[in-house]
């Protein structure tokens, strides 16, 4: 079991302010540095991430207002504790609490956090004789030691609220309804530079509470920079001076609202031709508001070649390069877009996607390995529903031998990394915090952790995967066996099974909804180098979309488009964002970062270790071998990790089961791969190969200036999608006639070929 | 992009005429530099190095730094203490070795942590910055390479690689790619060790390298991993630090006959070469189950305990030795650490879970303050007691130890400044 504390994304650099507000301390001076001291030492570099407070207001702090009639532990107490940071995980919001004193992570369990309050230790935290002298308050101002440091003051408003509260009995009061709450403005843009504002922040009731009108929460909230090294925070008020959107968080009770700062890049404002598709209208929109200027299209060898690793996982060759060249048909592009979808190789290409996304080279079994796998590559040729192809996967049963989707089930046989594998690889959410504690902003609790590996655990996950109707996981908070749950459903009940979960996924507007936004991210990363939402199996409220509506209509396309592939994919291929070139040179650009996140212009990666051997093989004429020595015909197509050669493992592929986003720069080629490049037989050995083109070729001419008028040309077409330029022609005609010698020349040329090959234009996607 | 810092600040003039005198009597060609061999004692104690022997998984505290007798044996464990060679101060009974030169070694009993998952607690531990989806930082050891890397060995070397917290990390953070560790890509403790791809004449000759080098250059793609492999492959130099073979049967049999010990013994050679930065990965530290096997035995059934503790005990023990006889102690630092500790109460797997909130680490030599403990856990080894000391403390004093500054900043690709460390305090009493 993982130890609970580990969050993503809510509790760390965040800055800490003091309540300090009193003008005169009781202690003596010596004592307050003392006291200064700790809380640096403790709070701000052990603790941490704490959340800031949000309001610097000096008025009396009493109990909220929105409740006059009687104090209220929701509205009241449990957002003071998630402020002070009492609750995090670096304290008692810890998975066994801390000192013995456990609070739910951020609130999430009020009715528990009020136990623990108000009754565990036979209540030894409250004194209603005096309560002032109540552990809750003399801990926080470090009046009696307190492992996590002076939280407040004496005197302080959380202070007089948390006292007033014990003064008036430590009712739990009225639970607190919200439906939402709203930041006041929640977008702000830079005037000068840098863009500020001080925000405020209301709750509105729920549907039910018709008398209520929405109140202002505004001194209640915790707030937390995405990127603290750009906003400057200091209560409600945000400054973001570095160029770019910068995301700000808020959170209140289990409700959080986002607030976007916007510091144009470059140029205000550009005057160009309007936007091909409904997709560009949205990016462009985007790119008007941050000051970006959309480059213009690429370079012709540049498109096919992007084209080509994209839609078919290879190299346009030598004929397909030429004719591409000599296009003149306006319709040219979609044509060339169709002709690549119905091929073969689109399926190879996308089932290998596919494949590692459903990480089926962690089975470890082969057999089941390479049925699953076949049953994907009917999916993709079969522009299958993804809908569908997910229910047939969730509901599979028989021999995993012989039917596909039954797969699903063979890549663990713990139920709970099962139920891990289900939200990560078809609902793109990390579930291993929830295994252990509750995240009130996440979709995901740790009762629909243990629900949903209590339904897989009726599931035996072994070369036959039946129902197993006996099975079940133990709930580490109960200590029972858990009650089968569909996520984010009410209540558990004891029947439920996958044909239930599968239904649900049908069913539930989150679910499908989620599960349809995943795959279209995870296209569009494939596409466009960078999911909207980044890492694409890291979905969560605290990492939205760079481009929400943009995602959301990508998903319109994809249900027109029954949830098949092929059109999703066409309709990204077709807009005017995906042909953008790098950018003219000597004028000011974006960084590859800001561009992969907003598309100004293209960016040029790195190819995958995968598409990179098989380009290679491709060029040359010569298979790639594996360890066992066989010859692999195209890297994309091995099933699982039994086989791999050394060359594969040295350039980075990605670990089993990992989410690799292939978003590596064409700068990211490291020494290792370096040297294997320069001196290990990945290249060698090809370009020397009797059999392979090169040595082919050379044979066929005969001599050096035959060659040369005959093969440079063909060897750039095929690595480049180009003829050679000038300057390479005079470079390898003043290399190759310099020698005279036969055995030398052959050196020379294979030297030179290898420079094609190590050069950022060979390893790259435009 | 580049930080302002001097790169060779440590070599003096001396040093420089007497490598340009050893390159001139081995007759290299203009193309080899050479900055590495021959360290004379001005530069040995100017500089500071480290080898960071990190115990992925998760090292035990309980049954290694900081035992607890005490205890009910469900927190105690398997394992009893044993006495050290510093009043007053135990460790775990396998660390016998490591135990009779406890005057050497530093404990830190109160690193707390709030990441108990192998990606993040990696992270946090190996740069001292909690993970954020808006950028990776740069590992310990490539800050100190990027700031003084020289010649032609790397300056972050990985033994023998660096597949470490489940492999997302690549270490280089936001640095440049040449600051990246250099995974060696062999294991040490094989007979038939070798560093992957450095052997010349393996495909081409030497001159076949340079030519392609040229060729490179001439067509402005040279490219700074690929220069890299150039230096690397052509350097006589680099190929002898790597050469396990050179070192005496006795030395080699000393660290152990574990990948962990030769790997001690690599970094050794390496450090005495000029490598700024050598990361020791030991894998294997995740516990969860049949800790008596994995942490003492090695395999059931086994007459010589070859576990885990064992193999590191005979390593570090031999690794501080060896830096004492060749004063090399006094100038590199030597840190013991993985991403968090263990749970003090034992599962029902007879292992132990994660436990980010109280572990331990161990730190000798570069003037750290040998023969103490700094903070200390209570008493079931749950939380630290006093002085608690975060991740970031940690790297804050490690930079500082070694001599950098942990407050300047470095740069991002694009160009914005990021502290060394930005949360990280001095860890009072370490030197």
């Amino acid at each position: 079991m993982v130890d609970a504390s580990q969050i993503r994304g809510i509790d760390r650099h965040v800055s800490v302010t003091r309540w300090t507000d009193r003008p005169e301390s009781v202690f003596a001076p010596a004592f307050q540095a003392g006291a200064l001291l700790l809380v640096t030492l403790l709070c701000l570099y052990w603790l941490g991430g704490q959340p800031t407070l949000a309001q610097d207001d000096p008025a009396p702090f009493g109990l909220a207002s929105s409740l006059e009639s009687a104090p209220s532990f929701e509205a009241d107490i449990v957002p003071l504790l998630s402020q002070c940071g009492c609750n995090a995980a670096a304290c008692h919001g810890a998975a066994g609490g801390r000192g013995g004193f456990s609070l739910s992570l951020f609130g999430a369990r009020p009715r528990d956090d009020f136990a623990a309050i108000t009754h565990a230790e036979q209540g030894r935290r409250l004194q209603w004789d005096e309560p002032e002298n109540s552990l809750l308050l003399t801990k926080p101002t470090e009046t009696i030691d307190h492992e996590g440091g002076m939280r407040f003051d004496i005197g302080s408003p959380p202070w007089s609220r948390l006292r007033d509260w014990i003064v008036a009995g430590a009712p739990y009061g009225e639970p607190l309804a919200i439906a939402a709450i709203e930041a006041r403005p929640s977008v702000i843009t830079a005037v000068s530079g840098s863009a500020e504002a001080t925000v405020q922040v209301w709750a509105y009731p729920t549907a039910t509470d018709f008398d209520k009108q929405p109140w202002d929460v505004t001194r209640d909230v915790v707030v937390e920079a995405e990127d603290p090294a750009s906003v400057e925070v200091h209560g409600t008020t945000f400054r973001a001076t570095r160029p770019g959107e910068h995301r700000v968080f808020i959170r209140y009770a289990d409700k959080y609202e986002v607030v976007r700062l916007v510091v144009p890049v470059l140029a205000p404002s550009w005057d160009g031709p309007p936007p091909s598709t409904p997709i560009d209208r949205s990016i462009e929109t985007k790119l008007d508001e941050l000051g970006l200027i959309p480059q213009a299209q690429a370079s012709r060898h540049a498109l096919v070649r992007r084209l080509y690793l994209d839609l078919a996982g290879r190299l346009p060759n030598e004929q397909e390069a030429q004719d591409w060249h000599r296009e003149t048909r306006p319709d040219a592009w979609a044509r060339r877009v169709d002709v690549l979808l119905a091929s073969p190789d689109f399926d190879r290409v996308w089932t290998h996607r596919l494949a590692s996304w459903l990480a089926v080279d962690g089975l470890g079994d082969e057999v089941a390995a390479q049925c699953f796998r076949d049953w994907i590559a009917e999916q993709v040729r079969g522009d299958a529903d993804w809908a569908e192809s997910v229910g047939q996967m969730v509901v599979a049963r028989g021999d995993s031998h012989r039917i596909g989707p039954a797969g699903f089930y063979r890549g663990t046989t713990d139920p709970r990394l099962q139920a891990e594998r289900f939200s990560e690889q078809l609902l793109g959410t990390r579930l291993r915090c929830a295994n252990c504690h509750d995240h009130p902003l996440d979709q995901w609790t740790q009762d629909d952790y243990h629900g949903l590996a209590a339904i897989f655990a009726r599931v035996s996950q072994n070369r036959m995967v039946e129902d197993r109707p006996a099975g079940e996981v133990l709930h580490p908070r109960t200590q029972y066996a858990a009650v089968p749950k569909l996520p984010a459903e009410a209540s558990p009940s004891a029947d439920l099974t996958t044909n239930e979960l599968q239904q649900w996924l049908e069913a539930d507007p989150y679910a499908n909804h989620q599960r349809d936004l995943v795959m279209v991210n995870r296209v569009w990363s494939v596409l466009l180098g960078r999911g909207l939402v980044h890492p694409t199996d890291d979905w969560r409220a605290t990492n939205p979309a760079t481009h929400p509506a943009l995602l959301e209509q990508l998903n319109e396309r994809f249900r027109v488009g029954e949830g098949a592939m092929r059109p999703l994919v066409r309709h990204v291929l077709m807009t005017d964002a995906y042909r953008r070139g790098s950018g003219a040179a000597g004028e000011p650009l974006s960084s590859d970062e800001q561009a992969l996140r907003w598309h100004d212009r293209g960016v040029t990666l790195a190819l995958t270790p995968e598409l990179l051997i098989d380009a290679l093989t491709q060029v040359t004429e010569v298979s790639e071998r594996t360890t066992e020595a066989e010859s692999i015909p195209r890297a994309i197509d091995l099933v699982t990790r039994a086989t791999t050669s050394p060359s594969l493992t040295t350039l980075g592929r990605c670990p089993v089961g990992g989410a690799c986003d292939s978003t590596a720069s064409v700068e990211s080629r490291d020494l290792r791969q370096g040297l294997h490049w320069l001196n290990g037989p990945l290249v060698n050995a090809r370009l020397e190969q009797p059999t392979g083109w090169l040595m082919h070729s050379w044979r066929e001419a005969g001599r050096a200036d035959v060659w040369l008028e005959r093969y440079l040309d063909a060897w750039h077409w095929r690595c480049f999608a180009r003829p050679a330029t000038d300057d390479e022609r005079v470079f390898w005609e003043s290399e190759l006639l310099l020698a005279n010698e036969p055995g030398e020349q052959v050196e020379i040329l294979i030297d030179l070929a290898w420079t094609t090959l190590a050069s950022r234009e060979f390893w790259s996607r435009p | 992009m580049k930080v302002h810092w001097n790169r060779r600040e440590w070599l003096g003039v001396g040093s420089l005429s007497l490598l340009s005198t050893w390159a001139a009597r081995n007759g290299l060609g203009a193309h080899t530099t050479f900055t590495a061999n021959g360290l004379g004692q001005a530069e040995r104690t100017a500089v500071k190095r480290a080898i960071l022997v990190w115990l992925d998984g998760g090292p035990t505290h309980l049954e290694m730094w900081d035992p607890k007798p005490e205890a009910p044996s469900e927190i105690r464990g398997p394992f009893g203490p044993v006495a050290t060679n510093v009043n007053g101060i135990h460790v775990g009974e396998h660390l016998s070795r490591v135990a009779q030169q406890m005057d050497r070694w530093c404990l830190l009993r109160s690193l707390t942590s709030p990441l108990g998952e192998h990606n993040f607690g990696t992270h946090y531990l190996m740069t001292g910055y909690r993970p954020t989806p808006a950028l990776e930082y740069p590992a310990l050891g490539s800050v100190a390479s990027h700031l003084r890397a020289q010649g032609d060995l790397p300056g972050h070397v990985a033994v023998p690689n660096f597949r470490v917290g489940g492999s997302r990390f690549s270490g280089r953070g936001y640095l440049p790619v040449s600051a990246a560790p250099f995974a060696i890509g062999g294991d040490p403790a094989r007979p038939d060790f070798r560093v992957e791809d450095l052997t010349v004449g393996q495909v081409a000759t030497l001159r076949r390298l340079e030519r392609r080098q040229r060729y490179l250059e001439a067509i402005g793609e040279s490219d700074s991993a690929l220069d890299q492999a150039f230096r690397l492959v052509l350097s006589e130099e680099v190929r002898n630090a790597f050469d396990l073979a050179q070192e005496p049967a006795d030395v080699r049999a000393r660290y152990g006959p574990r990948t962990v010990g030769q790997s001690c013994l690599l970094a050794r050679r390496l450090i005495e070469r000029g490598v700024s930065f050598v990361t020791v990965n030991d894998p294997g530290w995740d516990t969860h189950d049949q800790a008596v096997t994995r942490l003492r035995d090695g395999y059931t059934g086994a007459q010589v305990p070859v576990g885990k503790i064992p193999s590191l005990d005979l390593a570090l023990s031999a690794l501080v030795d060896d830096l004492i006889e060749r004063d090399l102690w006094e100038s590199t630092l030597v840190i013991v650490m993985g991403e968090f500790g263990r749970t003090p109460k034992l599962n029902t797997s007879g292992g132990r879970d994660h436990w980010p909130r109280c572990f331990s680490a161990a730190l000798s030599g570069a003037g750290v303050r040998g023969g103490q403990v700094i903070g200390t856990s209570d008493a079931r080894g749950e939380s630290p007691r006093d002085q608690p000391i975060t991740p970031a403390d940690l790297a804050f004093s490690i930079f500082q130890t070694l001599g950098i500054d942990p407050t300047q900043s470095l740069r991002t690709d694009d160009g914005r400044p990021i502290a060394i460390s930005r949360e990280g305090r001095w860890i009072e009493g370490l030197t």
